[in-house]
């Protein structure tokens, strides 16, 4: 099993933190990482959009957010009936599941890269479109329609948030621009990407650490949660990515956005839209538990559903030849 | 140095209050301006990691006369102290000449 290297630091951060080292990235220095991350998948989004964005383009965009709000949906649900939380905790979680997660998506593109493995471009403009219906949905599972929601709030921390902004502009600006025009930039945000990635991931890794005591209020259920419901939605992710004639690579990352949950633009958007919601809760469900896992087990797993979707029968006999 | 009665308050809170406390200091309670930094602790709500921008705290500091800095605490706690961490402190403070409160 070959383990891309950028994986390596996430581990590396992780064994950090555990064993209490020092080693610290300063936060500034994440911050600038992270706004680094969204404008070079933003970009290259925009180039690709640039060479081949049809109006049918539209209809793929609006099918794939539909489907997707089956997460919170489901999510919610297991989680009041089987995990009996509390409604805004329910809630809360639910939206940080349908999320998506733009680091994990990064891993996820780095990986299809690595094995030559071509994906459309377009997908990146499904990533921001799915970043936030689930946000909303959270909302009105929580409060239902009333006077009392901070939409007006809830709206602006969201759509002026940092990673809408950024990841909308610089695909704007890569769309804009096309390969030509972007073409000063490919070094810095294409060639020295999974550079940048790999100190980002170290980070996470330092990060998710110190947020393991998280688990410990979080309990066994929501850490079962939070391995099987990315598990269900990968596979989601995966039969809508088929039906909507997705490649098999764009397939992949489509059930690798689907099992993603947030933990950066949702955590923030929570806490203010549903105070009552414990951040302790979806932030350990979330970076305790799915993101180590859909970085480490995860990713390859979305790419065996892919391909076991777009020709079954030749990758069942791949896995158990007939004798 | 001024002897005015001027009292310094301070507000540690959870960092995703920032927006909205400065908005509340402002426009709700009145107070001229604030001061806002950074920090990072660890309560009874748990470890708070500067590392992480969701799980850090800010620290909010107000000059003001003693019954806008009461108001302050009062406003900010009935709002925000049920679902947020949160803790306030005020004190006497000489402040330079010429500050308009």
């Amino acid at each position: 099993m070959v383990i891309d290297p950028v994986v390596g630091f996430f581990v590396l951060g992780l064994a950090a933190g555990l064993m209490r080292s020092d080693l610290k990235l300063p936060s500034g220095l994440v911050d600038v990482l992270s706004i680094y991350l969204l404008i070079a998948i933003g970009l290259k989004g925009g180039v690709e959009l640039s060479q081949s964005a049809t109006p049918a383009l539209a209809w793929t965009i609006a099918a794939a957010v539909l489907m997707s709000l089956g997460t919170p949906l489901v999510a919610y649900q297991v989680l009041r009936s089987i995990g009996r939380l509390p409604r805004p905790d329910a809630a809360s979680i639910a939206a940080h599941y349908g999320s998506v997660s733009v680091v994990t998506f990064a891993v996820g593109a780095s990986y299809l890269t690595r094995l030559g493995i071509p994906f459309e471009g377009y997908l990146t403009v499904l990533l921001v479109f799915l970043e936030f219906p689930a946000l909303m949905m959270g909302v009105l599972l929580a409060k239902g329609i009333s006077r009392d929601t901070p939409w007006h709030t809830l709206a602006h921390e969201v759509l002026a948030g940092k990673a809408i902004v950024l990841l909308v502009g610089a695909l704007l600006i890569g769309w804009i621009s096309g390969r030509e025009g972007a073409d000063a930039l490919t070094d810095f945000y294409g060639g020295m990407f999974k550079g940048f990635l790999s100190l980002f991931l170290l980070a996470m890794g330092l990060i998710t650490a110190s947020r393991i005591g998280d688990l410990r209020q979080a309990g066994l259920f929501l850490v079962g949660f939070g391995i099987a419901m990315p598990v269900v939605s990968g596979v989601g992710g995966a039969l809508v990515g088929y039906w909507l004639g997705l490649s098999p690579g764009g397939t992949m990352l489509l059930a690798v956005l689907y099992a993603s949950a947030s933990y950066i633009a949702a955590p923030a958007a929570m806490r203010i839209a549903i105070p009552e919601a414990n951040p302790a809760l979806s932030m350990g469900a979330a970076l305790g538990v799915t993101f180590p896992f859909n970085v480490l087990v995860g990713i390859p797993l979305y790419h065996q559903f892919a391909q076991l979707v777009h020709a079954p029968s030749a990758r069942i006999l791949e896995l158990w030849p007939l004798r | 140095m001024q002897h005015q009665g001027v009292k310094l308050v301070t507000i540690v809170c959870e960092a995703a209050l920032e927006r909205l406390i400065a908005r509340d200091l402002i426009d709700e309670i009145g107070a001229k301006g604030y001061s806002v930094a950074d920090v990072r602790g660890r309560g009874a709500r748990g470890e708070q990691d500067a590392r992480w921008a969701p799980s850090s705290n800010v620290r909010f500091e107000v000059l003001c006369e003693a019954e806008r800095a009461q108001r302050v605490i009062d406003t900010l706690f009935a709002k925000y102290s049920k679902n947020y961490g949160m803790v306030a402190w005020m004190v006497d403070v000489e402040v330079s000449r010429g500050f308009n409160f």
